[in-house]
């Protein structure tokens, strides 16, 4: 399964009205793949997990999980 | 003087207290060799001399008192120049830091500070300790020790080479993806990074508070335990720090191999690895093996998420610290850092919120998977030979490349904020070292330093020396 695609246009518009920061077409043409690539990767398993994760701590799950 | 100075750290610590050595022979060798290997290595930002000279006179006064004193009293130690100590500089491998004076203290460095270590410098390391091969534009590259035409592993690059080439006894790094055990496989030493929360982050310079960690790197497993049982445990300023009791660690190093139970992974760690690594780091299992250990193969769950999901937490996270510079400053960060930070601005929040949902639910089945049929995982620290500067020289075409073939075997471990140790176990024909990684279970970490410390009580890679030194 891939994540909607996001273009270096929505990347530059994004960054610059949220994040306040310069980011011209040009930079955002260059990561577009890497944006997509993690996005797929974080979403092809996430999604799956949506209705079951619990937002539980990572540090209790530690500590369930230790070396006695 | 000389076998002192090419010892380990429990050993110049031992010869100081029983004044076979002087704090000061001690700290003169250490700046001597530095000024002698310091335009070869370029390991150190700033070397604190002076301040370093004057401690080891108080020291030895201690000592000439016969004050109680500290487990590393009089010792030389260096650390990456991103632990802050209050008035002094901390540049971060930056050119946005080169100026910057810290306002607090790390709790690890004070931890040092108290147990009697001598600090004599700041060590380079990669910007902002963003990348894994060591390279710096800033402040120049840290270089090698055993040829250094090649790199010595990021971000704690200085760590691995001063600790290498014996011009510290030990040196704190910190490991977002595989920053202290890269530069420890790569330059021959001891690299543990530590369970999530075991050591205090506070006062320490922030990459991604999530998948964060500090750590030692040493000449040996028995030095680490020093630092660790140091280091390690809880701390009111780092709300992060695990308040479970910390074990003693160099106790726990007598407890050896006999019926602990060693898995080999049946996927992902072996992708890639060139036959040299498979070589030694095979005979480095077969001597875990005669050492008592019960090795088998172990199935894993799917690695490739760990290190993707991780990478949404390392990316958001980063940009979010440094989004005021990237605004203001953007010109000042070295290309590639500034490509990687940017992609963190673009991360649907989403993603993040996923990312750090999983994370705990991910740890649990790992642990129901693996740590219920064996007590270790057992991988090479790094599937390929040290590659020289050039090859690995970074451009945004070729990044990812570099950081997946370097970090394939460390940087998941992170996202399960397991503890995970390095040692030296050969080197390649070029005369690189190569090094295996151990694994252990949440808070394992003593498990850990008694396995490699077992290993190398029956072996002596950890005893060789570059030829420059």
């Amino acid at each position: 399964m891939s994540a909607p695609r996001i273009s270096a246009e929505l990347l530059q518009s994004q960054v610059t009205a949220w994040q306040e920061v310069a980011f011209p077409a040009e930079r955002a043409r260059a990561i577009e793949n890497d944006v997509n690539r993690f996005n797929d990767a974080a979403l092809a398993v996430a999604e799956d997990m949506a209705f079951e994760a619990e937002p539980t701590s990572f540090a209790q799950a530690l500590d369930d999980c230790a070396e006695d | 003087m000389e076998s002192i100075l090419d010892g380990t750290l429990t050993e110049a610590a031992d010869a100081i207290r029983r004044r076979n050595i002087s704090a000061l022979e001690l700290v003169t060798g250490v700046l001597e060799r530095i000024e002698r290997l310091q335009p070869r290595l370029n390991c150190f930002i700033r070397v604190e001399a002076g301040a370093a000279l004057a401690a080891a006179r108080a020291a030895d006064d201690a000592i000439a008192r016969k004050d109680e004193v500290g487990p590393l009293h009089g010792v030389p130690l260096a650390h990456k120049d991103m632990f802050y100590r209050a008035g002094k500089p901390a540049t971060c491998g930056a050119e946005i830091r080169r100026d910057h004076v810290a306002e607090t203290d790390s709790t690890a460095l004070r931890r040092l500070d108290k147990a009697g270590a001598i600090y004599v410098g700041g060590l380079n390391m990669s910007e902002f300790a963003s990348n894994p091969t060591g390279h710096n534009d800033h402040f120049g590259h840290a270089r090698n020790p055993w040829n250094p035409d090649h790199i010595t592993g990021g971000s704690s690059s200085g760590s691995g080479a001063a600790t290498a080439a014996r011009l510290a006894f030990g040196a704190l790094g910190s490991d977002t993806g595989g920053s202290v055990r890269l530069p420890a496989t790569m330059c021959g030493v001891t690299g543990l990074k530590p369970t999530y929360g075991r050591v205090s982050r506070f006062g320490a310079m922030p990459l991604s508070w999530s998948m964060d960690h500090v750590g030692p790197l040493a000449r040996t497993a028995e030095d680490c335990a020093l630092m660790m049982s140091i280091i390690a445990g809880e701390d009111p300023l780092d709300p992060t720090a695990s308040r479970r009791p910390v074990p003693d660690y160099r106790a726990a190093l007598k407890t050896g191999m006999a019926g602990v139970r060693i898995g080999v992974p049946t996927s992902w760690f072996g992708d890639g690895v060139v036959p040299e690594v498979a070589a030694a780091t095979d005979t480095a299992l077969g001597i875990l093996k005669y050492l008592g250990a019960e090795v088998v193969d172990v199935d894993l769950p799917d690695m490739a998420i760990c290190t993707a999901v991780g990478n949404v937490l390392t990316r958001v996270e980063a940009a979010t610290i440094h989004r005021r510079w990237l605004k203001s400053r953007p010109q000042d960060y070295g290309p590639i850092i500034r490509y990687r930070l940017e992609i963190g601005l673009t991360m649907p929040g989403t993603r993040y919120v996923e990312a750090l949902n999983m994370r705990g639910p991910t740890l649990r089945e790992f642990a129901a998977t693996v740590f219920s049929k064996v007590d270790l995982l057992y991988t090479p620290t790094m599937p390929i030979r040290v590659p020289t500067l050039a090859e690995t020289e970074p451009t945004p075409q070729n990044l990812a490349y570099i950081a997946n073939a370097l970090t394939r075997c460390t940087r998941p471990i992170n996202y399960l904020g397991l503890p995970a140790i390095s040692a030296p176990c050969g080197f390649d024909a070029g005369g690189l070292p190569i090094g295996f990684q151990l694994v252990g279970k949440p808070f394992g970490e003593a498990r850990l330093l008694a396995a490699v410390h077992a290993y190398q009580q029956a072996t002596d890679w950890h005893r060789y020396k570059p030829a420059m030194v």
